[in-house]
């Protein structure tokens, strides 16, 4: 107090004022009762992490290079990993010279939907699928509905722990009959997605994946030995569509070229984003490419873009875009063309390439009306592609 | 002359406010507009000033002729302005990312960085020029600084009214910048033309460039170039999109775009309408979600976001008779109008809808009916002026405007496929929220929308997806989505059980008008989104409290008092340092006290520019009232602590005052007193502020006798104080401590700045 002597007294009463005044204030509000606030537990939230070596799965595809670094050859990135490090999907790490997985077994999403949201439209309509989704992607979009997954890093998410024996007893005893790897990239989760399709083929369950199909040939071939259908991403037919994705074009048309090949039921989607990849040029070089290498009948969804993750100062696909879109692809001859993200749009539904008729009547992902008959079309019998049964 | 550096030195504040909420306003059209993006906009603006006051204005003392530095400055100051307009419509371009991305923390703290630098720094130098200048014409150093300050001061409120009511509503930000420069440069002829009687060469130059610079900006003002300037950048920032349209508000910025048929209204950058197609999804269940819930909605209130959707969705139900429709600001109805479609046209003129052009929650106070339904437009509280939508004290509002089953609705953030940690807050803090006021909630997850609806009956609870479906068919509804396989898909059991799940271990706090949790939430949600890097630092603040920070001054001021004999430059600091304390207190005041008042009154805009007014009047009477007593203080030492002792009083009061009250606010006498009590506060905040700075310049030219760098050290160091309030203060510690927490910070931190204030002093003498 002897600082204080040099002042008058009034400044000694200020002083004491305000602290009692500070004093009277904090206790008042329940100042105490803040300071007792523990640090929270800390453990029992913390995600469970994969990262000691006996919980990985070593990966698949990759090569061993000089000095403990490796080469992953499961997408077009091909990261070169030195010891320790990740690929650039975040999903896989190497450890002396090994490259593991670090979401084997490891789901951080799994529920129930329709198979229209995946979308599949052209298998069993209106049935049930078991989605999975983990951690990490190889691709960055800007637009990205599932950043939460995509975007995190194995370790930082809640996880399951369901091995691939669960994943097929759990569909089994839910009574669904197909599972799906979609929500983030499968390719990152590529050995997980590989023993669920081998398994899943023993017992009868079908298997689809939603991919942005950068995959390499090797593992694409591999997997689609047990594969039943696969959606694809066609994020646009530009490099500067791509961009937008911090990716490349001509990984994903040469995946879908051999999902022709190995003929294997697959549909694609196009998100059609103003600025970025509605250029009409653009589309039909794009329905052109698809009808010259994959055929007449591979089902194309334009669906409509809303502002999501970091492309929030866009306005969401005018209707017209997306009807632009439909008239191009069905001119150039592709059959199967539908309009999603636009619920109550007429051409959300299916319709007969030969007769005209109403196929599926569909709202969103609801099947009001099924009109296909063994395969065929209910009123004129022309046969249509895909797997109805 | 004295004349002309009295003007000149008005214009510099005048200028400097101008310069300000400008470039704030055109960021933030480039940016993402929350709490965070304008705390990091205002502070990059203070501590550029601070610098420029500083380490700029230090050179003042080599200089031969100030004056031509001062008017050098000017130049810089006026021709940096519209390049930095330009160069923030144009920066999306410049940095590589695509018109439509949004800008993460790091691009937005760099690129307003580089932006303000060239106008902030200039500007910030001219205040140490000044001081200089004007101590040399009038022979005193100590009041000097005071003058100028009171003088920059006096400009800057002009500037702000001129702003607000003059200038917003009739020119764009490229004719309103060109002005500035116009009457800167100007001024600087103004300067110069006493000193062409002299032989020197340079002030003719000078004036001569200034002159060049003054035809070029008058040529660019008066002609179609400033329209040319203004709809090329436009072009860039809208890039790739038709711009039929921009305008401004007082409140912000509106801009049409066209793509085919398709009309996007932005506010401030963001979408908010599309017409003729919404999305229908959103609309759809957001309305008719909760309109079926209800037996039979008659009245219903929308809270901003009704038109282009909303409105004709409500309007499908029979039942309904009236609509009020609450929006702030008029100028987006009025644009809307302007590019009419059939769908908004039937929702603005259908008779049963009743627009009111007021703050929401002004009128939910306000309005005596009772409503069936109130929906809450506004999805995120990520600023405090939002927010004030989101707290107990607007959902206890709320709940007295509704019906026996009324139903009050709001939305959230969501996700159907996993519940992120910063998500999982979000919405666990609403949702104890809205669950401390209502007695029953029923919850929809969504996709991207999570779905609220609370009541105070007990059928919102049992209601399910058959009577839905069953009242859908009564009702006829004409819609696109709904049918009631979706409905049952949406209400099924598994989507609430895993996110109930997912809700598991979030916050256990919440949300109200005088702890604002909400915006801390929503602004660690939008951090996890563009820097997933700073995750962790959001996490700690989560958990800064008082006693932590109370540690931590402790801690400080012990250390400073132990090592105080033996580093002597230190004693030095301590007077810097207590402007700093004050610098942040008045930010902290201001926030507090227009915060507080938005949420007791609700938004007024004009009620918001006189408390700020009524602050720098404050600062202007306070710093005026000081300077002229400066003479006859005898102990200056003494007298700044009792001012230092009065913010501390002023802190501690200053919440009590508006938690003693708040309960009796009902009734209407304290209603409309307390708002003359808040105009007084500002006032007295500013006043403590301002009287405190002329004395601190004497006090250290005691010491030091070097005038720019006495003014420059002090100015830059009040600025750096406010620097801290500006990115902390709305950001973690107003919502995280809450008004009465925020308050006691500044206590504590004053005190401790007065400890090593009155420590030093006694070494002194």
């Amino acid at each position: 107090m002897s600082i204080l002597k040099k002042f008058s007294k009034t400044s000694i009463l200020f002083l004491l004022g305000a602290v009692l005044v500070l004093i009277v204030v904090w206790i008042w509000q329940g100042g105490f009762r803040d300071l007792e606030v523990q640090p929270q537990e800390e453990e029992q939230n913390e995600p469970t992490t994969s990262e000691t070596p006996q919980d990985m799965k070593e990966a698949m595809f990759y090569q061993e290079l000089f000095g403990n670094w490796v080469q992953c050859q499961l997408c077009f990135r091909k990261c070169t990993i030195a010891e320790g490090g990740h690929g650039v999907c975040r999903a896989r790490t190497n450890r002396k010279g090994t490259l593991y997985s670090l979401v084997y077994s490891m789901p951080s999403a799994i529920h129930i939907d329709p198979i229209e949201k995946e979308p599949q439209l052209h298998k069993l309509p209106g049935t049930d699928i078991l989605c999975i989704g983990t951690v990490g992607c190889n691709f960055q979009c800007q637009h990205c509905h599932n950043w939460h997954l995509s975007q995190a890093s194995p370790g930082e998410l809640r996880t399951y722990y369901l091995p691939p024996e669960k994943v097929v007893e759990l569909a089994i005893k839910e009574n669904i009959p197909t599972i799906s790897y979609t929500y983030n990239e499968p390719t990152v989760c590529y050995e997980y997605l590989y023993e669920v399709a081998v398994l899943a083929k023993e017992k009868g369950i079908g298997i689809i994946w939603h991919s942005n199909g950068a995959m390499n040939p090797e593992p694409l071939r591999e997997l689609l030995k047990y594969t039943d259908g696969v959606t694809i991403d066609l994020k646009g037919f530009t490099e500067k569509a791509y961009k937008n994705s911090s990716a490349e074009l001509d990984p994903v048309l040469r995946t879908l070229k051999i999902i022709k090949e190995e003929e294997i039921w697959l549909e694609i989607v196009n998100l059609v984003i103003p600025t970025i990849n509605d250029e009409e040029e653009d589309i039909r070089r794009m329905c052109e490419w698809i009808k010259k290498n994959l055929g007449y009948d591979i089902p194309l969804h334009f669906s409509r873009f809303s502002p999501a993750y970091k492309l929030t100062n866009l306005p969401p696909t005018p209707i017209e875009t997306l009807e632009k879109a439909y008239d191009i692809a069905k001119k150039v001859g592709l059959q199967y063309v539908t309009i999603g993200n636009v619920p109550g749009h007429k051409y959300n539904s299916t319709f007969c390439p030969e007769c005209g008729m109403r196929l599926i009547y569909r709202i969103h992902f609801q099947v009001l009306e099924n009109n296909i008959l063994d395969g065929k079309c209910k009123f004129c019998g022309y046969e249509i592609s895909g797997m109805w049964k | 002359m004295k004349k002309n550096l009295f003007f000149a030195l008005v214009v510099m504040g005048f200028s400097g406010i101008i310069a300000q909420i400008l470039l704030l306003r055109e960021l933030l059209i480039t940016f993402y507009g929350n709490e965070l993006t304008i705390g990091i906009i205002l502070a990059n603006w203070l501590v550029l000033e601070a610098f420029g006051c500083f380490f700029l204005g230090k050179m003042v003392e080599r200089l031969k002729r100030p004056l031509q530095g001062f008017v050098i400055l000017q130049i810089v100051f006026s021709l940096s302005l519209p390049l930095a307009i330009y160069l923030t419509r144009i920066l999306k371009e410049v940095i590589g990312v695509a018109a439509g991305e949004g800008l993460g923390l790091i691009p937005m703290l760099y690129s307003s960085f580089l932006i303000l630098l060239p106008v902030s720094i200039s500007h910030g130098a001219l205040f140490t020029f000044g001081c200089k200048i004007y101590s040399l014409y009038f022979k005193q150093d100590a009041t000097s600084i005071g003058r100028v300050y009171i003088y920059e001061t006096l400009g800057t409120i002009a500037g702000g009214i001129a702003f607000n009511y003059l200038l917003i509503p009739y020119f764009h930000s490229f004719q309103i910048a060109l002005g500035v420069a116009l009457i800167n440069l100007i001024i600087g002829v103004f300067l110069l033309t006493p000193f062409w009687r002299n032989i020197q060469l340079s002030p003719k130059i000078l004036t001569i460039v200034s002159f060049i610079f003054l035809l070029l900006t008058g040529f660019l003002t008066f002609s179609q170039g400033a329209d040319k300037i203004h709809w090329l950048s436009i072009r860039s920032q809208w890039k790739n999109q038709d711009v039929l349209h921009y305008q401004n508000s007082i409140y912000g910025n509106v801009v049409v775009t066209k793509r085919g048929e398709q009309y996007t209204f932005f506010s401030d950058g963001i979408p908010v309408v599309t017409t003729p197609t919404p999305d229908i999804t959103f609309v759809e269940e957001f309305v008719h979600l909760p309109l079926l819930a209800h037996p039979g909605p008659e009245k219903v209130l929308i809270l901003s976001g009704g038109a282009g959707g909303v409105i004709g969705e409500v309007l499908k139900h029979p039942s309904v008779e009236r609509i009020d429709y609450v929006e702030l600001d008029p100028l987006i109805l009025k644009i809307v109008k302007i590019f009419p479609t059939p769908l908004t046209e039937s929702e603005l003129n259908n008779p049963k809808v009743n627009i009111e052009y007021i703050d929401g929650r002004i009128f939910i106070k306000k309005s005596p009916d009772k409503y069936d339904l109130v929906l809450l437009g506004l999805s995120n509280p990520s600023d405090l002026q939002v927010n004030r939508l989101f707290t107990q004290e607007f959902f206890f509002l709320a709940k007295e405007r509704l019906k026996g089953e009324g139903i009050l609705v709001i939305s959230l953030p969501g996700s159907l496929t996993y519940l992120s940690e910063e998500l999982k807050n979000l919405n666990a803090c609403i949702i104890k929220t809205l669950k401390s006021v209502f007695p029953y909630l029923q919850i929809i997850p969504g996709d991207s929308t999570n779905l609220f609806l609370a009541s105070t009956s007990k059928e919102i609870s049992l209601i399910n997806h058959l009577q839905f479906s069953q009242r859908l068919k009564e009702r006829k509804l004409e819609v696109n989505l709904l049918t009631s396989d979706h409905i049952e898909y949406k209400l099924h059991s598994r989507w609430l059980n895993w996110f109930l799940k997912s809700l598991e271990g979030g916050t256990e706090r919440i949300n109200q008008d005088f702890r604002p949790l909400g915006v801390f939430f929503s602004l660690t949600y939008w951090n996890a989104l563009f820097s997933p890097q700073m995750k962790g630092l959001f996490r700690w603040f989560e958990r800064v409290n008082l006693l932590f920070l109370f540690i931590l001054f402790f801690i400080i001021t012990l250390v400073f008092l132990l090592i105080r004999e033996k580093v002597k430059r230190l004693f030095k600091m301590s007077i810097p340092l207590c402007i700093t304390t004050t610098g942040f207190a008045g930010m902290i005041f201001d926030l507090a006290l227009i915060f507080t008042f938005q949420a007791l009154y609700g938004y007024v805009f004009h009620w918001i520019g006189l408390l700020v007014t009524a602050f720098m009047v404050g600062i202007a009477v306070g710093a005026i009232a000081m300077n002229s007593l400066l003479s006859r203080i005898k102990e200056d030492l003494a007298f700044f602590i009792k001012i230092e002792l009065a913010i501390v009083l002023f802190s501690g009061i200053l919440p009590v005052i508006f938690l003693l009250f708040n309960p009796y606010l009902d009734r209407p006498i304290l209603f409309f007193l307390l708002q003359i009590v808040f105009l007084v506060l500002s006032c007295l905040s500013g006043l403590l502020i301002g009287a405190q700075f002329p004395l601190a310049n004497k006090i250290y030219l005691g010491s030091s006798p070097n005038l720019s760098r006495t003014a420059g050290l002090l100015y830059s160091a009040d600025l750096l104080g406010g620097w801290v309030s500006g990115i902390f203060g709305g950001v973690v510690l107003l919502p995280v401590l809450g008004l009465l927490g925020s308050c006691m910070v500044v206590v504590m931190l004053k005190l401790s700045s007065l400890i090593i204030v009155a420590a030093s002093a006694r070494r002194r003498i």
